[in-house]
This record gives structure tokens, C-alpha cells and sequence, in this order.
């Protein structure tokens, strides 16, 4: 039976090609995500600057010397636990901000407005009417987040005994990927049955019929995952470049430059894959069967 | 799809590989040299054991059968009434020993298995050939009478009818049974390996001055170790003939028996322990170790997977004999056995007996370089001058052998490896640095605290072990480091083979140095000692005739007393090195210079290892702001990929 929908390679074109077509917009994003986690940079730089800088194992520390690490995380918890909490609160925040920007964004890729002007007041508009349908859905999706912590838990019981006894790479390897494998694939399909469900409640779905509709399309072709997979190996394979590509140059002051520049790049190219994600996912769901006329059921 | 998702859970389940059934091995060849290295009784031999044990590995058994002949001799000048016995493995019988409630059923790594008890049984005990007086023998210990703690049995004592008299010697035979308990508390079995630690009654050491001796005998507790009386060692094992053993002392005969099993003998001078392996997988590797006494073989037993870890610890048991002979005395045993447990069974590992000892630390992540593993090696080798020839109290004093091996741990780890012998991961340094800098001092005892007297395991390991070994490196560097070997290997030579205690240990050392050490070991092992070397202030104000006038201030927060350096840097690139003598714990430095001061360190060398306060320790005399841009851009990083992830 022939698989209703794009293809693989037509979902990578359509997503490159919404990605080409509105540049202001995904800058404009970007800019959002700098912005927050440049906050972070500037309040940690101020609490580090404040409580620690007048020490030279502040220097040997970020110079890369593992033992002034340790002495300075050992003798200042409270220091790594504040810039942590800075670290995580900023990231619940853009989160939040996130549910509004995936509706702004997903109803521009639907509905391809022409010319600035129509294009923000499409993403405004698209945000604000699924800002709250979001929510609930983050709410519904608890039930597969305790999914994915029972099968952490249980794979991590199992591997943990393999990890503490491995002898070889090998098997480190094979522990990791029995401890952690199962929890990532099933974490994996929760955020693509999310992404799916996102669409269809920009499409006018309740949240439920949404999130029913997007496990159908997850479960009844290869395509959704495979493009993913695409992405999860994008993502992995640019961040494991960068850091073997800069990690050694934070050493030096001319260093510092570099791998700020360079972890934007990066950062760059991982927020555009994540875009032409969208956008293919946005392209595939519209030629899936539509959607009942039925606008809530939640 | 369906398919690769069996194939792949089949690869990763079948990582661990299994193992053939157990084969016969050839008959073990007998050591063929005596078990001392030269002639001559080392030790008073007060309890030599005569045992005869048969060991039957059936999972469902896990068991040990045997009788052992015990002559014991009174080396006091009072007559003795009763005899106290350690039954140790009764510690694992149940949730409610001494041990476990202690615990909590956390031993190290490992957690108490609720199908894996273990016991001893002690059957008949005769006196000098007299009457069974088991029955009279009664369970001691703190639980008494109206307790609502059921009674611990780990300590058996047996009332004398008659008395044995001080210079008198008595023979003792007793029948036991043992079941080992999955290894737990570095004894028992795990699949089919066995490690048989502390696994026979074993009597109490009489201690004190001739007339006022009085028993040790404390109940085994979950932080303490061992102590017993010194002397020879006969034991006769019948085992599984699939078997590859391993065991203290020399190997002075072997039969085969019929049915599938044989008979193994071996014996063991000056010493106070004897503990055994048992495994079908076992492989062997020998090295010989040179000493001024003449060669030790060093025999490694590893399983075939560890085969490169085996070659690793049989070089660092090597070097260990090497160097520790040359510091203290020779190792005067003609073998010496290192048991690398197969890792499922490291519950059993990082154990020291007698002439054997086991290793651990086998793993992936311990690539050559990362030298782990040899530590492991080096320090339990090292026990056998630092408990085994010194025989301290592991009960009430065990800083005395587990801190001052780890002193030594580092002295041998730098010769052998060199300074930075933790190599990898980014880490170019030793384990008590890096202990040092990761586990900062909040404990609420002194180090000389009694191993049942720490509040949590974590105070004992790093008062007992790394708290130690950093006040003893600290007084070697205060005293100067030739200076401070040798009075250590005096302190050896003197009390080898005794059971010395802190004041013999402390007043050798300050005989040897000639020079009171009261103001250094009072606060740093009886009190509460640490130091915090701090610069708590720079400032400088600009003179009228020209230059700079500079306060630096700095301080000792903790208690001990030490004197240390300052390094002090100017603006203009040029330094001053100052002493502050300790005896007060503020000191304000004054200075008068050409530019202002920039930097000062205290102790810049390092010397004062006590210092647990890595941060004050140096200070710019202004705020710097790359190291922190530095940190707050790796926040940035982190928080941005987080968004990423978790976000649009």
C-alpha cells in the first residue's frame, strides 16, 4: 500500500525552503534565544566576578585545570548552585516563551504570508491562539514524561551493575546504551508526537483529538521518525564538532573570541536544523488526511 | 524493524559473555621455599592455628566445614578466666548485627543482599583436651539484659574452669560451620568466585602492661578492621578440584583425593591473619621482587578478561615491596599473593591480609595512565608493613595503619609513576591533590577518633585515610623530607612485629627527630586540626618620599599552628618572599615598595598539605574579570543548549 504524504527528501526541501523564505523570522527568534541565554552569561559572569574573582584558582580553573575546578566547586557550592539555578530558570522561562513561539511560527509556515507586516501579525496571531491549547498539552504530555522516567529507572537499574563492572569500551558503550537508549528513543518519540500534535492544534484540532491524530502519524509511517532522526543526528553531530573543534582554545584570551563566535555558529546552524524541522514536519502533516471539522474536544 | 529491535537488544544483553563450566585444573606445584624469606622467629607468636577446612562452593551451600587446634599462649603475668572469641561473619547473619545497623546495609559500593547472609557456627570448643564447653561459651556484647536490640555474635566468649596463668600456654579446639554471604564487606562469593576473609574463630589480643593486660575484643563494626595476636598458620583446605586457590602463606602440599576434589595445605610464620581464595577462573602471572632479604615471588590471580589489569598490579605490587622495604624494612615473607576479583565481585576487593591481599579498581575507564588500579595495589601491599608487620588496634587506631600507608601511598605512587601519576581525563596529578581539592574538611572529630566512633563512613575515610596522610606530609615538609623518612623507618624497624600504639609512634618520631612535636600532632591528630591559610586583605597607599606602602593581612582559620611561606608579587613583575612563623593565627605584613602589590600566595610551594582552604590561599590585590567572563560564557553555552533542547 503506498504511504499517503511527502517523502523524506520532499520534507528536508520543504523545510529548507520555509527556512529561505522567511530569514527575518528565524532570525528574529534567535534573537529571542541569544537574548535570554546572554542574560544567563551576564548574571553568571556578575556572580562569579563578585564572589570569586579577586582569586587566581578562578584563573586556573577556567584555564582548565581540573583540581582548581574542583577545589572551587567543593569550597563554593552555593556559587555553582546559584549560577545552575540561573542556568535552569532561564531555560523554564524560554520554554514557556517557547509554546508561544512554536505557535507563531508553525501558522506562519502554514499559511505563508507574503510581506513583514502580514507575516508578524500572522506569528502574533498564530501564538496567541495556541499559546493556552499548548499548555494543556505539555500537561497531557506529563503522563509520557513519567514514561520515560519509569523506563530510565528501570534501564538504569539494569545497566548500572554493567557500567560499574565494564572492562572495555565496548562495553561501557553497550551498558550507556542499555541504560540510557530506551529512555532516549521513547523520549524521542514523545517530542515528535508533541511536534505533530502542535501542528494539528494550529490547524484548529483540541488538544486531545490533536494529540490522538499526531500518534497516528507518528505510528503509521517511517517518515516522521526518520526525519527526526535526521535532525537528533544533525544536532548530535554538529555540537560533538564544535566541542572537539574548540575545547581546547578556551585557554587563551584569543581563544575566548574564537569560541564565542564559534559556539554561535553552531548554535546557528542547530536553531536552523531545528527550523527546517518544523517547517518539513508543517509540510508533512498538511498532506495527511484533514482533520474532522470538530474544532474542541477538550 | 521489528527484527533489528530483537538484534539489538540481544547484542547489548549478551555484552557480558558467560563463562564455560568449571574444568579440572592440574595439581597446584608446592612453593618450594620456606614461608619467611631468612630463618628466625620475627614475632612473640602468641595464637598459632593448626585448621583443617573442606569448602564446598554449590550456591545453595556457599559453606565451610572445619576444625581448627589453637595454641594460645598468656603473655602476661596474671592468670586469664576466660577467652574471648571474633566470630566476624555472624556480622552478615541478619539486619540487627552491631554491623549492620552500623551500616545500614552499605558497605562501600555495596549494599547488603537480603538472600546473601551469612554465619558461622562455632559446634564444640575443648580446652587443653577437656569437656565440650560450648554451652558454657555466651555471646558478649553492648545489647544487655532489657535491650530491646537483639543480642550481636560476633564476639564468643568461653568461661575458664581453670585458669590459664600468665607464661602458660593452652590449646584450644574448636568445630565450626561457616556459610560466606554473597560478597559483602570484602568477603563471600559472588558466581562462582570466593573470598574467604576473617572466616574462623579467631581469639582476642591481650593488651596492656604485664599484671594489668586486659582483652581486646570489640564486636565487628561497620567501620572498623582488624586486630589479632601474631603466629603461625597451618590450614589444610579441601576444595573443588575445578578450583584455582590462592592463600596466605606458602603452598606446602597438595593431594589429590578421590571424587572431585583435593586436599591443599598451607602454612604461614609471623603473621596474624589468614585469608583464602577459591575460583574456577582464575589465571596466575608471577614476577619476583628484590629486597636486601633476598626475592619475593609476587603472584598475581586475575580472571582471562583482566589479563591487562593483572599485568598492571603485578608491576605496582612489585614496586610497592620494592619501596617499602627500602623505606621501612624488607618484606620478610617469601611470597606475596594479590587477588584481583572479577568485577561483579568488588565487594570482596581493596582488602589487605597478611602475604595476601586483594585489588580492585579494574575498569574501562582506568586507562593505563590512570593509575587507579596500581594505587589500589600499592596500598594494600603497603598494609602488609602497615598492618601486618605493625600490627596496630584497626579497631581503636586506625589512622595509625590505613594513615599512615596512605602517607606512604603517595611517597610510592610518585616514585614509581611520577608526580602526576593520575594521568587522563584531563587530570595531570595525584589522588590525595585531587581528594584534597574535591572533599574539603567539615568533619566534627579528631582523626585519633575510634573507627566506631565517626559519625558517618565519610568522616572515616577522610580523617582516617586522606586527613592523615596530609598531616603527615605536612610535618615532613615542616621538618624536612630526608629528616622525616628516616624517623618513619626507624618508628618501623622499632616496633615491627608489636602492636604499637599513637604514643609509641609519636614519641619515636620525636626521639628520632629530636625535637618536641607536641605544638604540630596535639591539634592536628587529638583535636579538631586543620588549617586555612587565607589573604584577607591587600591594600596599599602611596608614600610622600615616593613608593608604596602595602598591608597584606593574612590568617589561619583553622588550629594548627603552622608556619608557611608568602609569595608576594608586585606590578611592576618583581616578587618578596616573606614567613609568617604560625604562632599566631593573623599576621599583617607591611611593605615598603617601589609598586603596588598585585598578587600574594601563601605557602606557594605547597608544603602545608593540611590546608584544606584552596581558594583564600591567594589573592589578586584587585578583582579580575576574564576568569569569570570565562565562566559566564560556558553558562551561556549551557543554558543556550538547554534551550535548544528543552525549547524552540
Amino acid at each position: 500500500m503506498k504511504e499517503r504524504g511527502l517523502g523524506l527528501v520532499a520534507m528536508v526541501m520543504a523545510g529548507f525552503s520555509a527556512l529561505r523564505r522567511y530569514p527575518g523570522l528565524a532570525l528574529a527568534i534567535y534573537l529571542v534565544q541569544l537574548g535570554a541565554s546572554a542574560l544567563v552569561g551576564i548574571a553568571v559572569t556578575a556572580l562569579v566576578g563578585a564572589a570569586l574573582g579577586a582569586y587566581p584558582i578562578l584563573d586556573r580553573a577556567a584555564g582548565g585545570d581540573p583540581v582548581a575546578l574542583a577545589g572551587v566547586i567543593a569550597e563554593h557550592p552555593m556559587i555553582v548552585a546559584g549560577a545552575g539555578a540561573m542556568v535552569m530558570v532561564a531555560t523554564v522561562a524560554y520554554g514557556l516563551v517557547s509554546w508561544f513561539l512554536y505557535g507563531g511560527l508553525i501558522a506562519v509556515y502554514r499559511d505563508e504570508p507574503r510581506g513583514r507586516r502580514v507575516v508578524a501579525e500572522t506569528f502574533g496571531r498564530g501564538g496567541a491562539a495556541t499559546y493556552l491549547a499548548y499548555a494543556r498539552l505539555f500537561a497531557l504530555s506529563a503522563v509520557g514524561y513519567v514514561a520515560v522516567a519509569i523506563v530510565f529507572g528501570v534501564s538504569m537499574s539494569a545497566a548500572g551493575p554493567r557500567l560499574f563492572a565494564a572492562l572495555t569500551t565496548g562495553e561501557v558503550i553497550a551498558a550507556v546504551l542499555l541504560g540510557v537508549g530506551p529512555a532516549a528513543v521513547v523520549l524521542a518519540v514523545l517530542w515528535l508526537i508533541i511536534d505533530y500534535a502542535r501542528i494539528d492544534i494550529s490547524r484548529g484540532a483540541g488538544v486531545l483529538r490533536a494529540a490522538a491524530h499526531a500518534v497516528r502519524m507518528v505510528f503509521t509511517s517511517w517518515r516522521p521518525a526518520a526525519f527526526a532522526l535526521l535532525y537528533y543526528g544533525a544536532f548530535a553531530a554538529v555540537t560533538a564538532a564544535a566541542w572537539w573543534l574548540f575545547d581546547q582554545s578556551v585557554a587563551t584570551a584569543a581563544g575566548f573570541a574564537a569560541i564565542i563566535a564559534g559556539r554561535q555558529i553552531v548554535s546557528g546552524v542547530r536553531f536552523c536544523a531545528r527550523l527546517v524541522l518544523i517547517a518539513g514536519e508543517v509540510a508533512y502533516a498538511e498532506e495527511q488526511l484533514p482533520l474532522a471539522p470538530a474544532q474542541t474536544d477538550d | 524493524m521489528k527484527r533489528a529491535w530483537i538484534f539489538f537488544l540481544a547484542m547489548v544483553a549478551g555484552c557480558g559473555g558467560g563463562l564455560p563450566a568449571p574444568a579440572t585444573k592440574p595439581l597446584p606445584k608446592v612453593d618450594g621455599h620456606p614461608a619467611l624469606l631468612t630463618p628466625g622467629v620475627r614475632s612473640p607468636r602468641i595464637a598459632s592455628y593448626r585448621i583443617e577446612a573442606s569448602f564446598d562452593p554449590a550456591p545453595d551451600k556457599r559453606r565451610i566445614v572445619g576444625k581448627l587446634l589453637l595454641t594460645w599462649k598468656n603473655a602476661g603475668t596474671a592468670a586469664v578466666t576466660k577467652l574471648p572469641f571474633h566470630l566476624y561473619m555472624n556480622a552478615f547473619k541478619n539486619a540487627d548485627t552491631v554491623f549492620m545497623r552500623e551500616s545500614r546495609g552499605h558497605f562501600r559500593t555495596a549494599r547488603a543482599n537480603d538472600n546473601g547472609w551469612g554465619w558461622i557456627k562455632v559446634s564444640t570448643i575443648r580446652i587443653n583436651g577437656g569437656d565440650d564447653v560450648r554451652a558454657e561459651a555466651k555471646f558478649v556484647g553492648d545489647e544487655g539484659p532489657g535491650s530491646s536490640l537483639p543480642r550481636d555474635e560476633t564476639v564468643l566468649e568461653v568461661p575458664l574452669a581453670t585458669p590459664i596463668a600468665g607464661g602458660q600456654t593452652a590449646t584450644i579446639a574448636m568445630t565450626f560451620e561457616v556459610k560466606l554471604p554473597i560478597v559483602w564487606a570484602r568477603t563471600g562469593m559472588k558466581g562462582a568466585f570466593a573470598m574467604a576473609g576473617q572466616w574462623f574463630p579467631k581469639i582476642g589480643v591481650r593488651t596492656g602492661e604485664p599484671g594489668t593486660m586486659t582483652w581486646e575484643c570489640a564486636p565487628f563494626h561497620a567501620m572498623s578492621e582488624f586486630f589479632a595476636d601474631f603466629g603461625t598458620y597451618d590450614v589444610t583446605l579441601t576444595v573443588p578440584d575445578t578450583h584455582v586457590v590462592a592463600a596466605t602463606g606458602v603452598l606446602v602440599a597438595a593431594e589429590d583425593l578421590p571424587g572431585p576434589t583435593r586436599r591443599l595445605t598451607y602454612h604461614a610464620e609471623d603473621v596474624h591473619d589468614f585469608a583464602w581464595m577459591a575460583d574456577p577462573y582464575m589465571e596466575r602471572i608471577a614476577g619476583q621482587a628484590k629486597t636486601a632479604l633476598g626475592e619475593v615471588e609476587v603472584v598475581v590471580f586475575a580472571r582471562p578478561a583482566q589479563r591487562a589489569f593483572a599485568r598492571r598490579h603485578l608491576a605496582a605490587g612489585i614496586g610497592a615491596i620494592e619501596s617499602y622495604s627500602a623505606l621501612y624494612a624488607p618484606y620478610p615473607w617469601s611470597k606475596m599473593t594479590i587477588i584481583d576479583p572479577p568485577p561483579d565481585a568488588m565487594a570482596a576487593g581493596g582488602m589487605e591480609y597478611p602475604t595476601l591481599v586483594t585489588t580492585a579498581a579494574d575498569h574501562a575507564l582506568a586507562k593505563p595512565g590512570f593509575r587507579l588500579p596500581e594505587f589500589v595495589t600499592v596500598h594494600e601491599v603497603g598494609h602488609n608493613w602497615f598492618q601486618g608487620m605493625l600490627a596496630s588496634n584497626e579497631v581503636e587506631d586506625a589512622w595509625l595503619d590505613e594513615g599512615i600507608n596512605t602517607y606512604t601511598n603517595q611517597v610510592v605512587m610518585e616514585k614509581l609513576y611520577g608526580p602526576g601519576w593520575l594521568d587522563g581525563y584531563g587530570l595531570h596529578t595525584t589522588r590525595m591533590d585531587l581528594a584534597g581539592a574535591m572533599v574539603p574538611d567539615t568533619s566534627v572529630v579528631p582523626i585519633a577518633t575510634p573507627s566506631y566512633g565517626f559519625p558517618t563512613s565519610t568522616d572515616y575515610g577522610l580523617l582516617t585515610y586522606f586527613q592523615t596522610g596530609r598531616a603527615l606530609l605536612t610535618l615532613e615538609n615542616l621538618v624536612g623530607r630526608d629528616r622525616f623518612r628516616k624517623a618513619m623507618g626507624e618508628y618501623a624497624r622499632a616496633f615491627a612485629f608489636t602492636h604499637p600504639r599513637p604514643e609509641d609512634f609519636f614519641s619515636s618520631l620525636e626521639k628520632s627527630l629530636g625535637q618536641d612535636l607536641d605544638w604540630f600532632v596535639k591539634p592536628a591528630f587529638f583535636q579538631r586540626g586543620r588549617v586555612g591559610l587565607e589573604v584577607r586583605d591587600i591594600t596599599c597607599k602611596k608614600r610622600k618620599a615616593g613608593g608604596q606602602r602595602c598591608d597584606i593581612d593574612v590568617a589561619n582559620t583553622g588550629t594548627v599552628p603552622v608556619p608557611f611561606e608568602v609569595k608576594i608579587e608586585l606590578a611592576d613583575g618583581s616578587t618578596l618572599e616573606k614567613t609568617a612563623d604560625g604562632k599566631n593565627f593573623w599576621h599583617r605584613f607591611s611593605v615598603d615598595v617601589n609598586a603596588p602589590v598585585a598578587l600574594a600566595i601563601l605557602d606557594p610551594d605547597h608544603k602545608i598539605m593540611l590546608n584544606d582552604n584552596a581558594t583564600e590561599r591567594a589573592r589578586h590585590a584587585t578583582r579580575r574579570g576574564g576568569a569569570a567572563r570565562r565562566f559566564g560564557a560556558g553558562a551561556q553555552n549551557v543554558a543556550q543548549t538547554a534551550m535548544q533542547v528543552l525549547g524552540l
